[in-house]
């Protein structure tokens, strides 16, 4: 958990749509100002615990508490925060000025006040120029833009956003992804932000929650997520990974003793994850593993390996390349930069190549 | 008054006879016809347009025997339904008028002259009915006359006041002590005359009325107006008012003074100072039918025939054409509805006469404004 | 013109090919009856012969005889309470069915037209049954011992008019605002909630002004065939709750004078098409963009 004020503490949270369970226990903790994804494929329960987070869902068991308040029964117009839709939920019938100042028509500030701040928002979301125009006939990216500055005019303590960036297409994602970073940190608001694509969570997140079946699997920096996922789930949800089958040996003073049919008896200065068999994952990332001239020894501190080309992918600025492993014909993807140096030149499918890795990259896995 | 029941066994008919009178009455007839057995005569081909209640079998039973069923249909709702419908090239072979309209359909050519010759029942009918004005247009003969009947006031015996018929007269309609308990109907000539007598103008001009004469007439009309419930279009709404005691007035036929005595309503028909009312009708043939001659004087034939004159009188309640009808006709049922001495009856009262065609277009016009509230 | 703009075009072009008889059709019908109303109003007819001199004469006696505006506007104000009341009736109904109900809105749909599959003379007769004066509701009340006698002012009079045309076209009215609702995006909802509307500012802000198209047209559906009703005034009307549409009925039938009844109904279409107009703009409908 992180350390300092925690803005938003959910507590045992849990949901249940009649004999459906979407949330099973959440325990969360946001800190201020952070940029806060939930991350998980569709079903996971990460769009519930947003509803529960905006108030239009009343959680089943369980506290949330925002700012040191249990907002539980409070409503959506009644708690300080907004939320930008999927869908953006746009007010047809209104103008791109009037949706931007829909929430602040209620608010007790002077109509200078409130047009400046409309007008700051135009100008921050480069809207300028579109301000009568209907919210019908704008882009993609401009609704983007309109439903964000619509939540944002209410100054909230804590932004929703639900999957905001996926009507875009790839190009304007990208850049949506910038803009919605940069604008967290000029506003400094708590973000909360629900996707189900891990690159975005990565690229946008301080941290990001992954949920499975309505369960918190990790919580973590983007970074920490990739290198140390803490389960398989995790590990093959965020991004790509090889795995191999490996038995406990021993573990002691934070080294462990695997047995693996590929490798032989390997030790790794890393803690053994709880195994009840004795069975476990050993897991390296594509990138990670280098291809080696076939049949060369093992470099001190790495380990090696051979297996037969089943597939080869050039990419431009990098290549792909399927192995199947001699030893137990467990596949083994990598992927290998397109430098000059590069072995990758003399591999043909149905060739033999060898491949070495750094022992400190291999994760252990349940 | 009489004590009010709330639950009123004659009121509620939803028999589809009596629904298929009120859509008739609309003129918005679009009834399923009972469909009979055909038997193996020559079939109907040609169309009758009248009265729901006169499409019957018993009213021209010698034509039903002979084309095996009755003929095709189209219902009238009154004189100016009829009228138009025919001007509108309807395709109809006779038609049901009363003879005070008849002036208009010889103007426009919509009749055709008869041949009664080819009747063999016509040496039997009244004289008197053979000589009321428009049966003929001087030389020939336009209407083969069939039923005649009397309008006036059936009221409530329970629910008017004795006092207040002492001395009978139309003018019960405007009785103010029954505002909004009283109906008049909605045929001109029943609304307009019995008005005219009462605005002092002289009998013998109230076919024929000034512009002054009508605007008088109009006066007594309009008053009589804010009396009203309604103006029934429809037998059975009538009836049924009367029946519950919504009413306690209302302008009627004969027919429904028969058939709510049979009901058990307290009900008489008021013999007006001013006089009450006759008309006569009768089968016109049309310009357009396309039927064959024999078909159509078959049709006439059979309604002035005195089986059917038996059948009309006893079922239906009005009068027929045919004198040898009342030999035939129940003793019983006659002097129930009066008719003991028909050609009495005939020369009593005011007889519907020939109104001629811009004259009724202008009494129509006075009906339709006072209606309007004006 | 990039390849999208010539297949929406080809594409739109096709679709011209394919309504244009039906168009035709309609147009051509809706065309003939119009010329027909417009030259009969010009001309003149004495009796049974017609005058076909262009004067203006039937438009003169409609301006100058008070009857005739004075039904019109009766008409208009009768037609108008009964889709006033008729779409006030009905919004709630499609509310419920469209925001409350979760499953099977069709059916319930399909349960509000009912009285729709029935004839529109048994509607009108269901009435007479219940306001009659031993009608249900009467009787009713009569045991109850809520009245000693029935009261009379139910039925034959503008008010017996009013409601059985308010029920009669009920259906017509909630479909048009149910589909208007059910076009609102939900989410629209919540974003009103999540930028500080309670329910009920919600409704005012952003239901009412997506369905406002919905209530218009339901209102207007509703309004164009009341005022010409002749049917309705006839059977529950009585005296007082007589319309323009009886007289211009009377006019091309009993009065037997087409030229009039054709001024009057002119008269009536253009009275009708300046209400609509001035209430469109009055509820601002022009402003808002069907989609």
């Amino acid at each position: 958990m992180m350390s300092g004020n925690h803005h938003i503490r959910i507590e045992g949270v849990s949901k249940a749509y009649g004999s459906f369970v979407a949330l099973k226990g959440i325990d969360l903790s946001i800190a201020k100002g952070e940029f806060f994804s939930l991350l998980g494929p569709s079903g996971c329960g990460k769009t519930s615990l947003l509803k529960i987070l905006g108030g239009f869902e009343a959680p089943s068991a369980g506290d949330v508490i925002i700012a040191g308040t249990r907002v539980n029964d409070v409503p959506p117009y009644r708690r300080n925060t907004n939320m930008v839709f999927q869908s953006y939920a746009l007010f047809p019938h209104l103008d791109v000025y009037a949706n931007i100042g829909y929430g602040l028509k209620r608010r007790k500030a002077s109509e200078a006040e409130k047009r400046a701040t409309i007008e700051g928002l135009i100008d921050l979301m480069q809207l300028k120029g579109l301000e009568n125009r209907n919210v019908e006939k704008l882009s993609g990216g401009q609704k983007q833009r309109v439903a964000l500055a619509r939540a944002l005019a209410l100054k909230p303590e804590v932004l929703l956003l639900d999957e905001p960036l996926g009507a875009l297409d790839k190009k304007l994602r990208d850049e949506m992804q910038k803009e919605l970073r940069a604008i967290q940190q000029r506003v400094g608001i708590t973000f909360v932000f629900v996707t189900h694509d891990q690159e975005e969570a990565m690229a946008l997140s301080d941290r990001v929650a992954v949920l499975f079946d309505g369960r918190i699997a990790q919580v973590d920096t983007p970074r920490n997520l990739y290198n140390r996922p803490k389960s398989v789930d995790v590990a093959q949800f965020i991004g790509t990974i090889n795995l191999f089958d490996g038995v406990l040996r021993s573990a002691t003073g934070g080294r462990t003793t695997v047995e693996s049919p590929d490798f032989g008896t390997i030790s790794v200065a890393e803690p053994a994850p709880s195994t009840a068999s004795g069975r476990l994952r050993m897991a390296v990332r594509p990138e990670q593993v280098a291809i080696e001239a076939a049949g060369a020894a093992a470099a001190p501190g790495r380990i090696a390996g051979e297996g037969t080309v089943t597939a080869l992918s050039f990419r431009g600025d990098r290549s792909y390349v399927e192995l199947a492993l001699k030893t137990s014909g467990a596949p083994l993807s990598v992927v290998v930069p397109n430098v000059s140096s590069s072995q990758v030149r003399s591999l043909d499918v149905g060739t033999t190549a060898g491949f070495s890795f750094a022992a400190e990259d291999l994760l252990l896995l349940e | 008054m009489q004590r009010w029941m709330p639950f009123s066994r004659t009121n509620f008919d939803p028999s589809r006879r009596e629904f298929n009178k009120k859509l008739a009455a609309l003129g918005l007839a679009a009834v399923s016809m009972p469909v009979l057995g055909r038997a193996a005569f020559a079939a109907p081909t040609m169309t009758a347009m009248t009265y729901t209640n006169y499409h019957v079998k018993g009213l021209f039973p010698a034509y039903a025997d002979k084309y095996g069923d009755i003929p095709k249909v189209s219902y009238m709702s009154d004189d100016e339904d009829a009228f138009q419908k025919l001007r509108g090239g309807f395709p109809a072979d006779t038609a049901h008028p009363n003879t005070s309209s008849i002036r208009r359909w010889r103007d426009a050519e919509l009749i055709r002259p008869i041949d009664t010759g080819k009747l063999s029942h016509w040496a039997d009918i009244f004289d008197e009915v053979k000589a009321v004005k428009g049966i003929t247009d001087g030389s020939e003969t336009f209407v083969c006359p069939t039923c005649w009947g009397n309008a006036s006031i059936i009221y409530r015996t329970d629910l008017v006041d004795e006092a207040d018929i002492a001395d009978p007269s139309w003018a019960l309609l405007a009785n103010p002590k029954y505002q909004g308990r009283v109906a008049a109907g909605t045929i001109l000539e029943e609304l307009v005359l019995p008005a005219a007598l009462r605005a002092g103008v002289p009998q013998s001009e109230i076919f024929s009325m000034t512009d002054e004469q009508i605007a008088a007439t109009k006066e007594v009309l309009r008053a009589q107006h804010g009396n009203l419930r309604y103006y029934w279009s429809s037998l059975t709404d009538m009836e049924q008012g009367l029946a519950s005691g919504e009413l306690v007035a209302a302008v009627g036929w004969n027919t429904s003074v028969n058939s709510l005595k049979k009901q058990g309503v307290p009900v008489a028909y008021l013999q007006p100072k001013e006089g009450i009312l006759t008309w006569l009708d009768g089968v016109v043939r049309t310009t357009q039918g396309k039927a064959s001659d024999d078909e159509v004087y078959d049709f006439m034939n059979a309604w002035i025939a005195p089986e059917a004159g038996k059948y009309l009188i006893e079922e239906i309640g009005y009068g027929h054409t045919n004198r040898k009808s009342f030999e035939i006709a129940s003793a019983e049922k006659k002097q129930q509805l009066g008719l003991e001495e028909p050609t009495s009856n005939l020369s009593k009262g005011i007889f519907f006469e020939e109104i001629d065609g811009p004259t009724r277009e202008k009494y129509s016009t006075m009906v339709e404004e006072v209606k309007s509230g004006f | 013109m990039t390849t999208r703009t010539i297949f929406a075009a080809s594409g739109s072009r096709q679709g011209l090919l394919l309504t244009a008889p039906a168009v035709l059709v309609v147009s051509g019908i809706v065309a003939f009856a119009f010329a027909s109303l417009v030259c009969y109003s010009i001309w003149t007819q004495t009796y049974l012969d017609m005058d076909h001199t262009p004067t203006t004469l039937n438009y003169q006696r409609f301006f100058r005889e008070p009857m005739f505006l004075f039904l019109l506007g009766k008409s208009l104000l009768i037609a108008l309470g009964a889709s006033v009341i008729t779409v006030l009736a009905a919004y709630p109904v499609a509310y419920y069915v469209s925001f409350k109900v979760q499953r099977r809105k069709l059916l319930w749909i399909t349960i509000l037209t009912l009285p729709f599959w029935m004839s529109y003379l048994l509607r009108v007769f269901s009435w007479k049954l219940i306001l009659g004066y031993n009608g249900i509701l009467n009787t009713g009340l009569g045991t109850l011992g809520l009245i000693s006698a029935p009261v009379e002012a139910l039925l034959h009079n503008s008010f017996a008019v009013v409601l059985t045309l308010t029920h009669s076209w009920a259906p017509f009215a909630v479909v048009p605002i149910f589909l208007s609702m059910e076009r609102i995006d939900r989410s629209l909802l919540q974003a009103a909630a999540d930028l500080g509307d309670t329910p009920l500012q919600a409704f005012r802000r952003v239901v009412w002004p997506l369905t406002l198209s919905g209530v218009f047209s339901a209102g207007i559906l509703i309004f164009i065939p009341t005022v010409g009703d002749y049917v309705t005034p006839q059977l529950v009307g009585g005296t007082s709750g007589i319309m323009i549409g009886n007289l211009i009925f009377a006019m091309f039938t009993k009065l037997n004078n087409w030229p009039l009844g054709s001024a009057i109904a002119l008269m009536s279409l253009l009275a009708i098409g300046l209400i609509v107009f001035a209430a469109s703009r009055l509820l601002g409908v022009h402003k808002v963009e069907v989609k």
